[in-house]
């Protein structure tokens, strides 16, 4: 029991210690608006940082982002800091670098986003989606993602947005091989053998050894009649 | 806030220990699980009622947080194969649906073995017949969050009138996963259905 009540005084010391922090969060803002600034960074894109994530949590019905993330949960108060950020940095000016940045994400992108998706919390995964596709709309990988989302979280409406996203991926002529095995099972749980079984067949070509490959296969001979 | 967290820790220490109190000896030979399922067992496993946090039957040979074999019997439509932990919300719940197709059901033990920031590669995933139906095995490789250790896994299952079998059999990559791999086999190879 001495145990017990030991972790929880050193659980309420870590507590006290964070609450501190938000302070020096604050203090943190200021001095990172300064360095942006003299670096030549735009410091506006401060309060995107802090606002976009805050804006995919709220996604969530009656969810509270200050008591359902850590990280927001240490910090000071999210929609006061955004606001914070917006004040201090009004009529700055400086440059994004978004293409550099884009180009050195590239590699890793497709894998991150799969993470998110694997994440299960498909209300915030759209409300990322959402804005990157808004910036990016012809993006295969991005269109493959959203709709692979919403196959998967399936609430009403969401097969219909998912066939279009994942039906406009290929027409890009970059969709990965994978967005055509979203498609086909999309397809079949719309009962539209035809159509899924022309899907997965892209996706064999595609992707001959991948790791489920011998299931799709079985799933294109089950759909013969 | 000292107060939940105080709450808290006497929960998890009471279901820890509850869950200890259920530990039992499974004998080699012909064993029922939950009145659903017979397997055939080759060398001795230790059984706890209820996994880590949910209501799995599980074996294990060298500790539940170490090796586990975990038995699903008969996972019905809209049942959830683990809890669904209460924050942050939005977590989707991992729920069986009857008009699941395969990659679904695997897509949910993905979610599974994901949770807490864990990674989940699939391996491989092919048809398999399972307790005398058509069925599926999946093969996967996980880092796990809290403790960084690679894990392997697999795992058999199959849908009979509606209801979900799955068996799945996680251990660390190196040691222990080959070591219990072939007495995991064997038992999902034996698995079968009562009437």
């Amino acid at each position: 029991m001495s145990g017990v009540v030991g972790l929880v005084g050193r659980l309420a010391k870590q507590a006290s210690a964070l609450a501190c922090s938000r302070e020096h969060e604050r203090e943190a803002d200021r001095i990172g608006i300064q360095l942006m600034g003299r670096s030549g960074h735009d410091p506006r894109e401060a309060a995107k940082a802090r606002g976009n994530p805050l804006d995919e949590l709220k996604a969530n019905p009656d969810s509270d982002p200050t008591r359902n993330s850590v990280l927001f949960a240490t910090h000071p108060r999210s929609d006061e800091r955004r606001t914070s950020l917006e004040t201090l940095t009004a009529g700055s000016t400086g440059e994004t670098f978004e293409a550099e940045y884009k180009a050195q994400l590239a590699p890793f992108r497709f894998d991150l986003l799969d993470d998110e998706l694997k994440r299960g919390r498909f209300n915030e995964t759209l409300a990322l989606l959402d804005r990157l596709v808004a910036r990016e709309p012809g993006s295969a990988e991005l269109l493959h993602f959203r709709g692979e989302a919403r196959r998967q979280r399936a609430n009403p409406g969401d097969a219909e947005l998912a066939l279009a996203d994942l039906e406009a991926a290929p027409r890009t002529g970059q969709a990965p091989a994978v967005s055509h095995r979203s498609l086909g099972h999309l397809h079949k749980s719309m009962n539209q053998p035809g159509a899924a079984g022309d899907a997965w067949r892209v996706y064999l070509e595609r992707a001959p050894q991948a790791p489920d490959a011998a299931l799709i296969r079985q799933s294109l001979e089950e759909l013969k009649p | 806030m000292n107060r939940r967290l105080a709450l808290a820790l006497v929960a998890l220490v009471t279901g820890l220990i509850a869950g200890c109190a259920q530990l039992s000896h499974v004998a080699t030979g012909e064993v029922t699980l939950r009145d659903r399922m017979v397997v055939k067992v080759d060398k001795a496993w230790n059984q706890f009622e209820r996994g880590l946090g949910d209501n799995t039957l599980t074996w294990t040979q060298d500790g539940i947080s170490v090796d586990a074999l975990r038995f699903y019997v008969g996972i019905k439509d809209g049942e959830l194969i683990a809890p669904t932990p209460p924050e942050p919300k939005g977590q989707r719940p991992l729920a069986f649906k009857k008009q699941m197709q395969t990659s679904d059901v695997v897509a949910l033990f993905e979610g599974l073995y994901s949770r807490g920031g864990s990674t989940f590669t699939l391996d491989r995933l092919a048809p398999e017949t399972f307790v005398g139906q058509p069925g599926f095995r999946f093969e996967f490789s996980s880092i796990r969050k809290t403790d960084d250790v690679r894990l392997r896994g697999i795992g058999w299952g199959a849908l009979r009138n509606g209801e979900l079998f799955p068996i799945t059999y996680t251990a660390p990559r190196l040691a222990f996963y080959p070591q219990h791999l072939a007495s995991a086999t064997a038992i999902a190879a034996s698995a079968r259905l009562r009437q």
